[in-house]
């Protein structure tokens, strides 16, 4: 037993050191780090000064202002989450059909997700240019409508960046989606059949109960993907311009530490998103009883 | 209760592979009818048509009358029970029954009632609030009958529904399905790869190869009077014994040289093929241990399997000749590896073209 036990222990100790040393540690030392004043000029001789760092991100006015950062970090993310969900089952529920040149459509609508998110991320930036970006091109010329200052003004901007974001987060909903719905036995659809489902109760009665176990612990990780974005808010807004008016948590916390170089400030505020999240998944996951097996 | 007709019923799947081939049936109002046969003869897909889950290619399907191959499986008033069950996994028994009712727009207060009344009928009544997953799978079968029992439908498809049981619990439900016929009286289209099953449930038995009937009977005839080798294989469980060789004046001589005289309504039957080559078909049963030395065939038991009240001997004829079997009563039991005397009931032999494998 003895011997066993040292066995299971020398070939675990390779991934609990690396994971030691790539996870835990720079948790630890994240948490340590909320609790002092590391900044550019205190960063040889810092000290722990308790909770003043999270005193002054829930207290002190900051640019951008956290609660503004928070609710849109919210915004953010519910609005990405859901459009990549719909989106998602959506175009699974299309593909799961018979149709012909399915491998096709399946292959071309995966691709947003295989090309790298920094390419998306500038390929887009130069697809809201005013003057020669591609979608002002089509409003102008399709639609008749005036082109619009995609990255100039908060609001479109930010909707660049949601945008963006909507277009490279729906594949990975769709791959669950149709990984979901094709575990789930044909013979359930014939007994709807039988029973008298149309297209719709089959839909809602069947293939969403079904496919749920599945989709809620990928909501859960896409929410958190989403909240933790930076690249498409940091690339497509060009680091929360106009006046660091695009602004989400992940981002703010960035800017913090390597533009302002307040590393503890920065440390506190990626605790607080840390805790967010943190809550949110277990009562995600607690509400939704996502791990009970539906067969 | 509504009568079923099949005319001419064809499939061709995409690809051109055909899986039934002109199938014309004419199944009774209130009749249990079997389709039985090995996989891929057509059975399944036979059935399906019925439901209205796969096409008809070509033919008619009537149900009480009515032609039906361009009707949705829900208007077809039919209720099927799937081999897996099919039930829904994320809702409790009650739902899981409530289902077809529900979707129907049934009154609420008349869904309760059928759901108890089918439930107190199978016995599931304390089920109710489960879901599948925490079933038996004895259970599951009763709550998929149950789910086709609330619906009232004018036809029962059941579609190997025992498969997925253990034996004992697959007597005990084939048991369950044969009263639940008794009383509600309705027509029933069963299909099954067991035999058994198909023997002990089936006013008429429907017995199909490759997509082809190969002859529609009631159970006792199928077993006694087969059409073709086929069926007289299939039906009978150990199978029946296939032994190749001539007819002569005399009687039948097997290749390896066993003789076997035949009775007067044998050799009457068989003078035309007096020189030619035939097949015997004997049932395990039709053997016994003893007689006298001069007739009967002198064999060695190669494996003896004691099923309690009989035994079966395994022995082959010839050497690298096809194994045979006997079904003797235990007491009569040899030891595995000894030489034995079986006499055979020649009287209730069958006989087989050797080329077209057509009962003679």
């Amino acid at each position: 037993m003895e011997k066993r036990r040292l066995l299971i222990t020398f070939f675990l100790a390779p991934s609990f050191v690396v994971l030691a040393g790539v996870v835990l540690y720079p948790f630890l030392y994240n948490v340590v780090l909320s609790f002092g004043n590391m900044n550019l000029t205190t960063i040889r001789h810092w000290d722990l000064i308790g909770f003043r760092q999270y005193v002054k991100i829930f207290t002190e006015p900051s640019q951008p202002d956290f609660y503004t950062v928070f609710w849109k970090t919210i915004v953010w993310t519910v609005v990405n989450v859901f459009f990549h969900v719909v989106l998602g089952v959506f175009l699974a529920l299309l593909l799961n059909q018979k149709l012909r040149g399915k491998s096709i459509y399946r292959t071309i609508l995966i691709l947003p997700w295989a090309i790298p998110q920094y390419i998306v991320a500038l390929t887009w930036r130069g697809m809201f240019n005013y003057e020669y970006g591609s979608l002002n091109i089509m409003i102008n010329k399709y639609l008749g409508l005036p082109a619009v200052e995609w990255l100039k003004s908060p609001t479109e901007a930010f909707l660049a960046c949601i945008l963006t974001n909507v277009w490279l987060g729906f594949p990975f909903m769709m791959v669950i989606a149709l990984g979901a719905m094709q575990s789930i036995p044909h013979e359930l659809y014939e007994a709807a059949a039988i029973d008298g489902a149309r297209w719709w109760h089959r839909i809602r009665m069947i293939t969403l109960p079904l496919i749920r176990p599945i989709m809620v612990p990928a909501i859960t990780l896409g929410t958190i993907w989403t909240f933790n974005n930076l690249n498409i808010v940091w690339l497509v807004s060009n680091a929360g311009e106009p006046a660091d008016n695009t602004h989400i948590l992940v981002s703010f916390v960035y800017k913090a530490a390597f533009n302002f170089y307040g590393y503890s400030y920065a440390a506190a505020l990626s605790m607080v998103i840390f805790v967010i999240l943190l809550l949110f998944s277990l009562a995600f996951l607690r509400t939704t009883r996502a791990t009970e097996a539906a067969f | 209760m509504a009568a079923v007709q099949l005319e001419n019923v064809r499939k061709v799947f995409e690809g051109g592979q055909v899986a039934v081939h002109g199938l014309t049936l004419d199944v009774k109002e209130g009749e249990l009818i079997v389709l039985v046969g090995p996989s891929g003869c057509g059975k399944s897909t036979s059935l399906r048509m019925i439901a209205g889950l796969e096409e008809v290619t070509e033919g008619i399907i009537r149900i009480d009358g009515k032609v039906v191959n361009d009707t949705p499986p829900k208007d077809r008033d039919i209720a099927m029970v799937f081999q897996n069950y099919a039930l829904y996994p994320h809702l409790t028994v009650y739902d899981n029954m409530a289902f077809g009712l529900r979707l129907r727009k049934v009154p609420r207060t008349e869904i309760d009632r059928e759901v108890r009344s089918a439930a107190e009928l199978l016995g599931i009544e304390t089920l109710l609030d489960r879901k599948p997953k925490a079933l038996s799978g004895g259970q599951r079968q009763r709550v998929a009958l149950g789910r086709a029992i609330v619906r009232k439908p004018k036809v029962f498809l059941f579609d190997e529904p025992l498969s997925n049981l253990d034996a004992k619990l697959r007597v005990q439900m084939r048991t369950e399905i044969a009263r639940l016929h008794k009383r509600l009286k309705t027509t029933m289209i069963y299909v099954t790869h067991d035999q058994t099953e198909a023997m002990t449930l089936g006013n008429r038995i429907v017995v199909m190869k490759d997509g082809h009937v190969q002859q529609i009977d009631n159970p006792m005839i199928l077993y006694n009077r087969p059409t073709n080798k086929f069926v007289a294989g299939f039906i009978g469980s150990p199978a029946m014994n296939f032994l190749l060789g001539t007819v002569d004046r005399r009687g039948f001589r097997e290749e390896s040289g066993i003789f076997l005289s035949l009775p007067p309504r044998h050799k009457k039957r068989l003078t035309k093929y007096v020189g030619k080559k035939v097949i015997l078909g004997i049932r395990p049963e039709d053997f016994w241990v003893g007689g006298p030395r001069n007739r009967g065939i002198r064999v060695q038991v190669e494996v003896v399997e004691p099923m309690g009240n009989e035994t079966y001997l395994y022995f082959s004829t010839a050497k690298n000749g096809a194994h045979h079997v006997a079904r003797i009563t235990a007491s009569e039991t040899p030891a595995a590896g000894s030489t034995v005397n079986l006499q055979v009931d020649m009287t209730k032999a069958h006989f087989f073209d050797p080329e077209t494998e057509l009962a003679l």
